[in-house]
């Protein structure tokens, strides 16, 4: 018999899975409501939409669909949301999972998290919890939040999750109303809680095709900003850069696909009326299970939907620089309603993640972020800027616990840490 | 009569046998291929850790489903892999011990 850390565990299984296709890791959206009115989220309905909750999968729909999960193969589940603990059932649900052995990582705004859901957590311990941090003060936190108190009740959650000793970590979503806290959240992670925390400022539009959060989303040049002011961030993005340029000499970019990620392939999600899709924020396609079964969309509809060739060649087709960028079907599916259509927004971050480096993008196309571009100036110009503030402004030490929680994916795809099929499967 | 077989004891006669289960806290799956135990509640074993077997303590791991005696498992060693009587009551004792060590097992 041998004892194995979850890490070393998972790590083994990924490479015997990754052979073949199996849905080894499955995000479940319990529900869309939530106690928050965050002004970046893609999906949150009211706590009191009766509608959306009169539709949400019952609980004898989720015990069913535990049962097929594991019978297909899948160990690693998150539950994500909306707030997970919106749902009276919740625990309930998560119990019935735990039951049936899988490694389960929760995701929650954590404001709902009272002694009485701590215990019963640590009594029953998760994989994996991550809280969302809006804010380091109180009034950045509730400016995004627009809830009166939920500052407080964060805390509070998070506070309950570290006197019981659970696997916690912090993240957060960098927003034109937040960015300047951003590395004081970091701070208060690492130093006052003794976690480890993380970042994404890509916000995407809503799902239900409202460009609302866009309003509040990072340009390109604050986003990059951001990236780079973390000497951890900075040296990865440095180091997946010259990766990339020096890969790039030597091989041709070919896809054939429209996914390229694990979505499909390793992983999958479900929503909480029980739409089976390719990740959790892809939409356009997918199959109910409510229709059939898990297995029934796992082996059909999925498969067909994750094989779909492309229609065109784009500049993301053979763009060169697929690790630094987050450009994947459902970016564009949720900005331009076309999973095949580049994204303005992702392709200006990813040119500038290259040029902050001081390295130039190969040619890819009719690229306007690229040499004789209409914008690749204007990208130039804020690369200045961006070295400029990092040799003169505020720089951050690595942190402590960089080898247990890199900051970043080593590959592309949304990035948004919303569910697990970002894993990139193309050679 | 009474057979002692390390920690185990296993009685013939009208006193009950003693053995051992799987813990209700821990759930076996078989993932990719392997047989793994899942610990899934306080009081069983390490949280933060997953249990994995070879091809014979998969096998034993399997007969514990129900109540199994030292005896019953270290006979199964002897039967199907070939091993000396003492090398498989060595083999389960071994087997059994780490078990219970990491809290899988029950005693019933």
């Amino acid at each position: 018999m041998n004892e194995q850390t979850y890490g070393s565990f998972s790590k083994a299984v990924h490479d015997r899975q990754s052979r073949r296709r199996t849905p080894g890791e499955v995000s479940i959206e319990v529900t869309r409501r939530c106690p928050l009115k965050c002004l970046h989220c893609y999906n949150n309905l009211p706590m009191n939409d009766r509608a959306a909750r009169s539709q949400e999968l019952t609980f004898e729909e989720h015990c069913k669909l535990l049962d097929e999960l594991a019978e297909a193969g899948c160990l690693w589940l998150l539950y994500t949301g909306g707030e997970i603990f919106a749902r009276a059932d919740f625990l309930q649900i998560y119990t019935e999972a735990k039951k049936r052995g899988f490694l389960i990582t929760l995701f929650t705004n954590g404001t709902l998290i009272t002694p009485k859901v701590a215990d019963y957590l640590a009594e029953w311990r998760p994989f994996a919890i991550e809280i969302t941090l809006y804010g380091a003060t109180r009034e950045t936190y509730e400016a995004l939040t627009k809830v009166p108190g939920s500052y407080d009740r964060c805390l509070r959650g998070i506070r309950l999750l570290l006197e019981r000793n659970l696997p916690l970590k912090l993240k957060t979503v960098p927003t034109t109303i937040n960015q300047h806290e951003v590395y004081e959240m970091k701070r208060m992670s690492e130093e006052e809680f003794g976690v480890q925390f993380k970042f994404d400022p890509l916000v995407n539009p809503r799902i239900d095709c409202s460009q609302s959060p866009i309003e509040i989303r990072l340009s390109p040049e604050e986003a990059v900003t951001l990236d780079f002011m973390d000497q951890q961030r900075e040296r990865e993005y440095g180091e997946l850069v010259a990766k990339e340029l020096e890969a790039a000499k030597n091989r041709k970019r070919e896809v054939s696909t429209v996914y390229g990620c694990g979505g499909g392939l390793q992983a999958c999600a479900i929503d909480p009326v029980g739409e089976l899709t390719i990740c959790v924020l892809s939409h356009q396609e997918g199959y109910n299970i409510r229709q059939g079964s898990f297995r029934e969309g796992w082996e059909g509809p999925l498969r067909e939907i994750r094989a779909k060739p492309i229609s065109r060649n784009t500049i993301c087709t053979s763009c060169q620089i697929r690790s630094v960028c987050s450009m994947c079907p459902a970016n564009g599916e949720l900005e331009n309603g076309d999973p095949e259509k580049p994204v303005d927004f992702l392709c200006k971050v990813a040119h500038l993640r290259v040029y902050v480096t001081g390295n130039e993008v190969p040619e890819h196309g009719d690229c306007a972020c690229c040499k004789a571009g209409e914008v690749h100036d204007d990208l130039l110009a804020s690369a200045q800027r961006i070295r400029h503030t990092l040799a003169t402004g505020r720089r951050l030490p690595a942190p402590k616990t960089a080898e247990k929680f890199p900051i970043l994916q080593a590959s592309g795809g949304c990035q948004s840490g919303g569910c697990a099929s970002c894993g990139e499967s193309r050679p | 009569m009474t057979t002692a077989t390390g920690n185990a004891s296993v009685t013939i006669g009208t006193t009950p046998v003693q053995g051992f289960r799987k813990s209700s806290n821990v759930v076996s799956r078989v993932v990719a291929n392997e047989a793994i135990a899942v610990p899934i509640r306080r009081g069983a074993a390490d949280l933060d850790s997953i249990f994995t077997f070879n091809e014979a303590g998969t096998s034993l791991w399997a007969m514990l489903e129900e109540k199994r005696s030292s005896a019953e498992m270290s006979e199964f060693l002897r039967r199907e892999y070939g091993l000396s009587a003492e090398q498989a009551a060595a083999d389960t004792q071994a087997f059994i011990d780490n078990l219970a060590a990491a809290g899988l097992i029950e005693t019933v």
